[in-house]
């Protein structure tokens, strides 16, 4: 007897009383991770253009500045991915927390984009870090980031496999 | 790709045959290689430790794993993310607290190499209609129930879908960006993809690959996207190392620019 879940589909040819493992090319064992295309920011392109700077910290600290938010339209966090460029995705940086002005070396101060989702909002900031021996502050004035975004309907409660199956 | 070449289960748009329905025309097709949550648990990770999660699916999966800090999900990139055929891996080295992650992990094996053809993407979303598609509630839950997260499956939800898992590094000698030997994968989309990598290092937990989101090149093992090309970079051929892409659903983006 096969554990796949209520509904499968087996390969052609194969009967899914006996089918496992390739011969089973669908099954709802496990919940899909899900983006309601019903909720408009459940998948999203954004540009976000820092045209001022964001207030600078003092040398030897960081800081970081709100420098977008939208609702996610839950009641509770979502799961999400995030994927950003400084170049409309001609290069890209990589996910949540990518460098978007400056460098990391020692010494040298930075700027990052970093996302926090809370039970209401998706939350941009701007952290400047700014090491006391760097020769200049960080800046941010200028920079467009561009993100592509899913905000899934999965939470991050660790509860997305129910019992049973 | 329509209905005469793929057995299984098709749910069109309103109005639409299923039996001549292109892709973006499904609301639902079996066929579409999707993520499905195999694992999923919230841990404890002290701050400078790491923690350990059976997951016991047998085969190195695709995972992701979110940092939460006062009930607010952080960068997934500020712990450090490794799996192997039994466990997930958790690193707390960026806090000074111990906080809760998030771990989710897929039915997606990193190490079979897959490769699916791009479906045809809408130009426009058509208006959802709740009288048609395909849902199934999770065990105990209400078919009825108009929360999403009590469904298997929802024919109003789409799923990130698989283009290509890659594991093998094969000669490019000719590449002008990355010419050599390492994964090398160009999205037939005009879009850059969804794309991660989880590979074996030299520094990482032994036996684990690691998880990697595209960044610079300057140490080994690398992985870096440049347009539509995602390229990783091997310290060693004997590494272990796997590049998986994913497309978009098949829904119209939402495009904002917003000024702060």
């Amino acid at each position: 007897m096969n554990n796949n879940g209520p509904v499968a589909v087996s390969a052609d040819g194969t009967s899914l009383a006996n089918a496992s493992g390739k011969n089973v090319i669908f099954n709802t064992k496990y919940p899909f991770h899900k983006l309601d295309s019903t909720n408009p920011v459940s998948f999203q392109v954004l540009q976000i253009f820092l045209s001022k700077e964001t207030p600078m910290p003092v040398a030897g600290s960081n800081s970081s500045t709100l420098v977008y938010s939208f609702p996610h339209n839950y009641t509770y966090v979502p799961s999400t991915w995030f994927l950003m460029s400084l170049d409309n995705f001609n290069t890209t940086l990589g996910g949540e927390g990518s460098i978007i002005s400056g460098s990391n070396q020692v010494s040298t101060s930075y700027c990052t984009m970093d996302v926090r989702v809370d039970a209401t909002n998706v939350n941009f900031y701007v952290t400047k870090y700014y090491p006391a021996l760097a020769p200049t502050p960080p800046t941010n004035i200028g920079v467009t980031i561009y993100v592509r975004s899913y905000v899934f309907v999965e939470d991050l409660t660790g509860t997305d496999i129910s019992t049973g199956i | 790709m329509t209905y005469a070449a793929q057995p299984g289960i098709i749910v069109t748009q309103v109005g639409i045959d299923a039996r001549a329905a292109a892709d973006y025309q499904m609301v639902f097709n079996s066929n579409w290689p999707s993520l499905q949550i195999a694992f999923s648990k919230n841990i404890t990770v002290p701050a400078g430790s790491q923690v350990s999660v059976v997951h016991n699916l047998g085969f190195f999966p695709f995972s992701m794993a979110w940092p939460i800090v006062n009930g607010v999900a952080q960068n997934r990139t500020n712990i450090t993310l490794e799996v192997d055929k039994t466990n997930v891996y958790i690193t707390n080295s960026f806090y000074s607290q111990t906080i809760t992650v998030s771990i989710k992990v897929y039915n997606l094996d990193l190490l079979q190499e897959k490769d699916y053809a791009l479906p045809a993407a809408p130009n426009f979303n058509r208006p959802y209609d709740p009288n048609y598609g395909i849902k199934v509630s999770k065990n105990g839950k209400d078919v009825a129930s108009k929360d999403l997260r009590n469904f298997i499956l929802h024919s109003r939800a789409q799923s990130p879908a698989i283009l290509s898992i890659t594991n093998t590094p094969k000669a490019h000698p000719n590449d002008p960006i990355f010419p050599g030997t390492n994964i090398l994968y160009t999205n037939p989309a005009n879009y850059t993809p969804w794309v991660h990598a989880f590979m074996e290092t030299p520094y990482g937990t032994p036996g684990t690959m690691m998880y990697f989101t595209p960044s610079g090149n300057q140490s080994l093992p690398a992985f870096v996207q440049v347009k539509r090309t995602s390229y990783i970079l091997p310290y060693s051929a004997a590494a272990k190392m796997s590049l998986v892409v994913l497309r978009d659903p098949l829904v119209v983006a939402t495009n904002s620019r917003v000024v702060y």
